[in-house]
């Protein structure tokens, strides 16, 4: 090790072999040698049945496969690739954020990390690897940031960029604990009803937001952890499992349309998409996410939420709140 | 699947099941029935919906039909019919499967 560039590695690379770690993400119990930045941690002994996050520098290198997916960035070179290596699993790779290796049953990742530190290559962990984990592992994962209200979640699901990041964050700065940024796993509790889990609270919001950012950290709401393009907060998390009470579809329907529009029951056409993990159709994928899906169709209503009303996402924020609490209050009392 | 009803009319009489490659789930406003061989998704309205809940503890297409009028007070004969239109098409689509003894 000679080049500044390994000197620089290797010593985040010994602390995170050496701790033991356990947590939750993703409706997922994780063990492994290194903590993940915006997850639960966990609590006393770590569960048998969960997945194994393991250090590989042998995942860096590709078996080669079928490529499922990927993202290029503007200037055309290779963001983010998913491919299909057979019996090896999947894998997941970024140039700056590492490659990772997982099982087909979702019970093992092996990871080769990007450059430190860690909030920065765990981002590609926690966007994309552990949420194909917890579809593996049988449940549904929705594009969508979540809050908590009175116990019950709130999703906010739509496109990049439709502003569910910073909607979330501004109902994390009245109080509302945030469930997770961008990535929602769902799964169906014993009551039938769809239960949110808990993903990642680190938050990356854009400079347009620094306002924003600004007011969670100074408020004690978020505590900043990093910059790049954007400035990467960890926000404190709520419960790891609760009820989903709705699903806020964030778009822009102009200043014709309401803020906030009349909840009405999902279709399937809806549910599918919000749905995060569309490259994986195994029969037992396909199984679990209808079933997770018909049970958010059955007791979740969706809401259009309009960004483009003429309204701050801090009014809006304040606009939602009676609606949760409404919303909040039937769920508990199993309306 | 389609050859099925070629060389098997359907009849009152016969016993019909949602084969293994099939799931189904009742949604809000919807039943949505999911072939996993092909990965196509299809919906039923809640009537159709109701139809085959029935089919699925009472395999004869008559005792689904009895049951069901009896439930929604329509005309026995009626229902029949609609059930076996219903079955038809969803056989034609490999989503039902005529039962081996029925």
């Amino acid at each position: 090790m000679t080049s500044t560039r390994s000197r620089t590695r290797q010593p985040d690379t010994q602390q995170l072999d050496g701790a033991r770690w356990h947590g939750e993400g993703f409706g997922v119990v994780l063990h492994g040698s290194y903590p993940i930045v915006g997850l639960a941690q966990g609590e006393g002994p770590a569960s048998g049945d969960g997945t194994a996050l393991l250090l590989d520098r042998a995942a860096a290198a590709s078996p080669g496969g079928e490529r499922l997916r990927e993202l290029r960035t503007s200037d055309g070179s290779l963001g983010m690739a998913i491919d299909d290596c057979g019996e090896l699993g999947l894998r997941i790779e970024s140039p700056q954020a590492g490659a990772h290796q997982i099982s087909r049953d979702g019970r093992t990742v092996r990871s080769s990390p990007g450059e430190p530190p860690a909030w920065r290559w765990q981002r590609l962990l926690v966007g994309q690897v552990l949420p194909l984990v917890a579809a593996l592992r049988g449940l549904e994962v929705l594009h969508a940031s979540a809050v908590a209200h009175g116990g019950v979640a709130f999703a906010f699901a739509g496109n990049s960029g439709a502003g569910k990041s910073t909607l979330a964050a501004h109902l994390a700065l009245r109080g509302h604990p945030m469930v997770t940024d961008d990535v929602l796993a769902i799964s169906v509790g014993a009551n039938g009803h769809p239960q949110a889990h808990r993903g990642s609270t680190a938050l990356a919001l854009s400079r347009e937001d620094a306002e924003l950012a600004a007011e969670l950290v100074g408020s004690g709401t978020a505590t900043a952890i990093g910059s790049d393009a954007k400035d990467h907060l960890l926000l404190s998390g709520a419960d790891r499992r609760m009820q989903l009470g709705a699903i806020y579809r964030v778009g822009n329907q102009g200043t014709a349309e309401p803020p906030v529009g009349v909840p009405r029951t999902a279709t399937l056409s809806d549910l599918m998409s919000f749905s995060y993990i569309n490259y994986i159709r195994t029969p037992a994928r396909l199984t679990a996410q209808l079933e997770v899906l018909a049970a958010i169709a059955q007791h979740c209503a969706i809401v259009p939420l309009n960004v483009g009303a003429g309204l701050t996402a801090a009014q809006l924020a304040a606009e939602l709140e009676p609606q949760m609490a409404t919303i909040a209050n039937a769920s508990v009392t199993g309306w | 699947m389609s050859s099925n009803v070629a060389q098997q009319p359907l009849s009152p009489q016969t016993a019909v099941q949602v084969p293994a490659h099939v799931v189904f789930r009742p949604f809000a406003a919807e039943t949505i029935m999911l072939n996993l061989q092909t990965g196509t998704y299809h919906g039923l309205n809640p009537t159709a919906g109701r139809m085959l809940e029935t089919l699925e503890r009472h395999a004869v297409i008559a005792e689904a039909a009895t049951v069901i009028a009896g439930h929604y007070e329509e005309d026995p004969a009626a229902v029949q019919t609609d059930l076996l239109t219903l079955c038809s098409g969803l056989i034609e689509r490999g989503l039902l499967v005529v039962k081996p003894d029925g």
